[in-house]
């Protein structure tokens, strides 16, 4: 429990200072000149960058696009994953066989480089990181609700339930789909680190959101130019980024993160 | 003999399912693959010329039969710019990304097989030990990348900041990638480890008066290594996907900065060598890695069946 409350502290920081930068009189991609590459200060608090642009104001966006991404991405793989998987192990057969050799095969391969290879075939920008990140996610849904599922089939309520005339759709919905919930929603928790830091990834990469969209990936980019003079528009958003996954990590108290990203 | 037969034709299958996927891949591109290299003011003369030259006028299927030929054939084209055989060009990029591939997985060992020992055996190490494979996991590799620059090329100027040529470049790059690695391995080193102590036989073997030590070397950490060895060969993912960043970092010309600039320069035969060739090397590590627990572990050759950690 006190991890968790670590984990809610760490991720409540970057999430308060996003809002409130959020209120900052600045564009976010307001070019700016005369002020390029001020150091950290009171009317600019992380400084500005090549370009003059206020780098709190452009933190503060990335950080919500971010977790927007994370968020729809998290909503979409695990309602088609644990449809899929429910499906696939309540019923059985040759459906479960087709799923399940689909999800081996999407394993086999390194997650993110099939994400990179999207993105790299249809461009970047929001949608196809969405898309891309979806792509690959909902496996690992399909698995654990697959699992449950095969076990649920066997407990004696849901055979109850069939025999007193429960029809499939019925005992899915009532009495398999609550029961996969729990373990569901860790996963969920635990894939929103995974994606952020995909999504971060690919566009310090280049690939993902493109300019002048901010995001803490490709400032992190931006700012290796300019690691000599003006290290903060690294900083501060890796900083940020850190701060995000620390806390999704610790406050699903699991460090599967790994099983996730590669 | 035959569990290893079925698992080299199971990674076979997934190979040539890795290259379907990226065969369909560059097929499904919206707007079609030539005109994402022309640009929208190509003539349509243009357009034909270079569809034929990639094969893309023939009917799927017959493009499908070759692409699969070329590859058996280890052809898998050429590239658009340079016009050399993709092959090759991979081959003259491959060495600076060995080289971080096998320090970074040295460190890897070095540093969370202690760490991970240590955190299983007292208590004293499984704070720091817990603490650091959670920082691990989250420190994003691209951005401890710039940071440890910072640190040890600008302000102490131990380190080069980038580039390749001696052993010493490839230092930082090594620490970038193998933290969250180490990180990963280490709780996976003291996990298989405590799991092996809640068995019976640990029990048994403490209360005949056998030394620690003893038991640790010649029970514990046999038996814990399955699991380990598992984890170790999943994570040539990681590790692959890895070295594309901390190259970028550190600009060191490997395999991934060649990913990195073949896209941006629309040269798809390239990225689809590239992205094929990490994906065999994956598929072929965890083959690799299945077939040799019938050498930790004898019993798995007798059952053939893998259980996964």
């Amino acid at each position: 429990m006190r991890k968790r409350r670590i984990g809610f502290l760490l991720l409540f920081l970057p999430l308060f200072f996003s809002i409130i930068f959020f209120f900052l009189p600045y564009g976010y991609s307001s070019i700016n000149l005369e002020a390029r590459l001020c150091s950290p200060s009171i009317s600019h608090p992380f400084g500005t960058d090549s370009l003059g642009r206020d780098m709190a104001k452009r933190i503060s966006l990335a950080t919500f696009i971010s977790i927007s991404i994370a968020g729809i991405v998290v909503f979409i793989t695990s309602t088609i994953g644990t449809a899929l998987g429910i499906i696939s192990g309540y019923l059985g057969g040759v459906i479960d066989e087709i799923l399940m050799r689909t999800v081996d095969l999407l394993l086999s391969f390194p997650g993110f480089l099939l994400a990179l290879a999207i993105v790299a075939v249809m461009g970047g920008g929001y949608w196809n990181l969405v898309f891309a990140l979806s792509f690959t996610g909902w496996t690992s849904y399909s698995r654990l609700a697959r699992s449950e599922s095969l076990k649920l089939r066997e407990e004696d309520f849901v055979k109850s339930t069939r025999v007193l005339g429960g029809s499939d759709i019925w005992t899915i919905i009532h009495h398999i789909l609550p029961h996969t919930f729990p373990i569901i929603r860790v996963q969920a928790i635990l894939s929103i680190a995974g994606i952020i830091l995909a999504e971060s990834s690919l566009s310090f990469l280049g690939l993902g959101l493109q300019p002048p969209t901010p995001s803490l990936g490709g400032m992190i980019d931006e700012g290796r130019g300019f690691i000599f003079e003006a290290p903060w528009i690294s900083i501060f958003p890796g900083l940020f980024l850190f701060l995000i996954i620390m806390g999704v990590l610790l406050f699903a108290e699991e460090g599967n993160l790994k099983n996730e990203i590669s | 003999m035959s569990y290893i037969f079925r698992r080299i034709f199971y990674g076979l299958l997934t190979l040539w399912g890795a290259s379907t996927l990226v065969f369909l891949l560059l097929r499904a591109v919206p707007s079609g693959p030539v005109e994402m290299i022309l640009g929208e003011s190509a003539r349509p003369a243009q357009v034909q010329e270079l569809r034929r030259e990639l094969g893309l006028d023939k009917p799927i299927l017959l493009q499908y039969r070759d692409f699969i030929l070329g590859i058996l054939r280890g052809k898998m084209g050429r590239s658009l710019l340079s016009g050399e055989n993709v092959g090759a060009i991979i081959i003259s990029h491959l060495p600076p990304t060995i080289y971080l591939a096998l320090i970074s997985i040295l460190m890897t060992v070095f540093i969370s097989f202690p760490l991970g020992i240590a955190s299983s055996l007292s208590r004293r190490w499984d704070l720091p030990a817990s603490f650091f494979s959670t920082f691990g996991l989250a420190v994003p590799n691209f951005w401890l990348g710039p940071i440890l620059i910072l640190i040890f090329s600008v302000q102490m100027k131990i380190f080069p900041v980038s580039g390749v040529g001696s052993i010493v470049h490839y230092f930082l790059p090594g620490i970038t990638l193998s933290t969250s690695l180490s990180a990963y391995l280490t709780r996976i080193v003291k996990r298989s480890i405590d799991d092996e102590k809640g068995k019976s036989y640990f029990l048994a073997l403490v209360s005949r008066g056998f030394t620690r030590q003893y038991i640790f070397r010649k029970h514990l950490l046999p038996n814990a290594m399955v699991p380990i060895i598992t984890i170790l060969g999943l994570e040539t993912g990681a590790l692959l996907t890895g070295a594309i960043i901390t190259e970028r970092v550190f600009s060191i010309p490997g395999i991934g900065t060649l990913l990195i600039t073949s896209v941006n320069q629309r040269d798809y035969p390239v990225v689809q060598g590239v992205v094929l060739f990490i994906a065999g090397i994956y598929v072929l590590t965890n083959m690799i890695v299945d077939l040799s627990y019938s050498v930790i572990d004898p019993r798995i050759k007798v059952g053939g069946k893998i259980e996964k950690a």
